[in-house]
């Protein structure tokens, strides 16, 4: 049963159609990679679920529910947390407001203090800087910010935007433990990448994106062995991508 | 000696109902993106209805127009803002002129455009004598009061829930939204605040100067707007200084100013402020952090 639903979407921005029918589905406990180049509209996507911006064409299903036209908040409390592209954090507040405004949609304060427990568990690196400005972390500490604070809301759907960009290896390293510990709970994840090694290593079914299209959609495995896939096209050497799913 | 302490208190005074006026302008601009022109408007709401109430006990009166001004700026943002609230900035500030002018000729069809007098809180100004200085009971609840409210909507913006979310709101409101942050609820909230503000003003006001017109609004907002100005349009604690700055400038210029020149005043007030942007073009403020609004 899958839990996100998109179909047929499309995406205008004046005369720029980033996305131009695009459908997939996340089920529950899966995690499903979004690839592609700068400007292949993956950000779009993310934007279009979250309610940021309204798509010209498609649908999006939620567990039932039509996200198109939903109010942002009402996305959130559907169960959906977009940590998105640049992070955004708040940098004027401290990290462990920023992780206490992520449960802005809960009440339940018993277990906003047992979400902050586990996600001092999730990224050990944070506990310490609870007390800090979060504008003076570090880029990694903020994209396990970024991610902490989106977990808070207790999503369904957990959405990534290249969590990876500008972070250098080691601490992509730490992010991605995150991640695949997430998914080990079952978290879903719908992840956006432009590291397809590092995409392809936790996903369990990728699409690749260019030009607002979906071209090829499989396992790590079967993109791996696809020899069809046009590597410099997507930017994705074929040889890396069959590393990626080793 | 005696006459430079009763100046600083003169100054600190009419300073204090300054900064009250610049920080509930710099708290709406600060959450909201909005520089509200109506403000002084609100004050002057605050000061007619002290006026209308005037028969009942005063703490009454003051809750009275307490609630009155929290209604008034709960439907100015859901009637005249909320319908724009993704507009520019500019188109903002037209809404806002707009609905200031609507206040003050509505209240011109009501009660006519000539001065009312009121005599509230007569015990406010009698003087007392402190160490020798000889101090009006006014001054001194406006330094109490600039003190308590400005430590009190400190407090909040730190301490609370809602506060850290108007801070985030004014960072960034789109990512306060995919948090899951009610901004009409933070925004109503800073209405609200600016409200007790506002009133604060109006009792104030109406206690020192003990008369009013439905155009007193317009001086008010135009100091408090160049106060937040002067403050570099920076923190609340940037609105604050620039309000005693220009309460300073203003008592300093009261004593110095020959007497054929006092008519002009603000003028001298207003052009020591352009020449200090000119020199300081980002504010007095000048915070590292310079995106910071609240
Ligand atoms: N707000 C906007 N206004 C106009 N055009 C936009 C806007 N946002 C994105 N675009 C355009 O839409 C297309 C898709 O952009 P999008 O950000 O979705 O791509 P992306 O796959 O996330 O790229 P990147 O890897 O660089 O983040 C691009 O051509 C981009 O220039
Ligand atoms: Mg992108």
């Amino acid at each position: 049963m899958s839990l996100l639903k998109v179909r047929e979407l499309a995406v205008q921005y004046g005369a720029v159609a980033a996305l131009q029918g695009v459908s997939l589905d996340v089920s529950s406990g899966e995690v499903v990679a979004l690839i592609g180049p700068n400007g292949a509209g993956k950000t779009s996507l993310l934007s279009a679920v979250a309610g940021v911006v309204r798509p010209r064409a498609g649908t999006i299903g939620f567990d039932g529910q039509d996200l198109v036209g939903m109010p942002i908040q009402k996305i959130v409390r559907a169960g959906i947390a977009l940590v998105p592209e640049n992070r955004d954090i708040f940098t004027k507040l401290t990290v462990i407001e920023n992780l206490l405004i992520g449960a802005s949609t809960r009440n339940d304060w018993d277990g906003i203090a047992q979400d902050i427990e586990r996600i001092g568990e999730l990224f050990p690196a944070l506990p310490r800087l609870f007390p800090r400005p979060a504008g003076l972390l570090s880029g990694g500490e903020q994209q396990m910010l970024a991610i902490g604070r989106a977990l808070m809301s207790r999503p369904r759907l957990l959405m990534l935007d290249e969590p990876s960009l500008g972070l250098a290896p080691v601490v992509t390293d730490a992010v991605f433990a995150g991640i695949r510990t997430l998914r080990a709970q079952g978290m879903a994840i719908l992840l956006v990448e432009q590291n397809a090694v590092r995409a392809l290593s936790v996903c369990d079914r990728a699409h690749l994106l260019s030009a607002g299209i979906v071209h090829f959609t499989g396992t790590p495995d079967e993109i791996a062995h696809a020899g069809d896939i046009d590597a410099a096209y997507f930017g994705v050497p074929s040889d890396v991508a069959a590393q990626g799913s080793a | 000696m005696d006459l430079l302490v009763q100046f600083i208190i003169d100054a600190v005074s009419v300073g204090g109902l300054y900064a009250l006026t610049a920080i509930g302008i710099g708290l709406i601009f600060g959450v909201v993106g909005l520089v509200n022109f109506a403000y002084g408007d609100f004050v002057m709401i605050g000061a007619y209805t002290i006026l209308l109430t005037i028969g009942f006990y005063w703490p009454v009166t003051i809750l009275i127009a307490a609630i009155v001004l929290i209604m008034v700026a709960l439907a100015a943002d859901f009637v005249a803002f909320r319908p724009v609230r993704l507009a520019s900035p500019e188109t903002l500030m037209i809404v806002s002129f707009a609905l200031s002018y609507t206040i003050q000729y509505s209240y011109v069809m009501m009660f006519g455009s000539l001065a009312r007098t009121v005599n509230f809180l007569p015990a406010m100004s009698t003087n007392l004598e402190i160490l020798g200085i000889r101090i009006a009971g006014v001054s001194i609840l406006q330094i109490v009061a600039t003190i308590v409210l400005t430590g009190a909507l400190a407090a909040f913006i730190r301490f609370t829930r809602i506060g850290y979310q108007m801070r985030a709101v004014s960072e960034n409101p789109t990512m306060a939204r995919l948090v899951g942050v009610d901004i009409n609820k933070v925004i109503a909230a800073a209405f609200i605040a600016s409200a007790l503000l506002a009133v604060t003003v109006s009792v104030l006001f109406v206690a020192q100067t003990g008369t009013m017109t439905p155009f007193l609004g317009l001086n008010l907002t135009i100091i408090g707007f160049v106060a937040t100005v002067i403050g570099g349009m920076g923190s609340l604690v940037g609105c604050a200084l620039g309000g005693f700055l220009v309460g300073f400038l203003t008592t300093l210029l009261q004593l110095a100013l020959p007497a054929d020149l006092q008519p002009f005043r603000e003028a001298f007030v207003f052009g020591a402020v352009v020449l200090m942007l000119l020199l300081r073009p980002g504010g007095l403020i000048m915070l590292a952090t310079a995106r910071e609004r609240i």
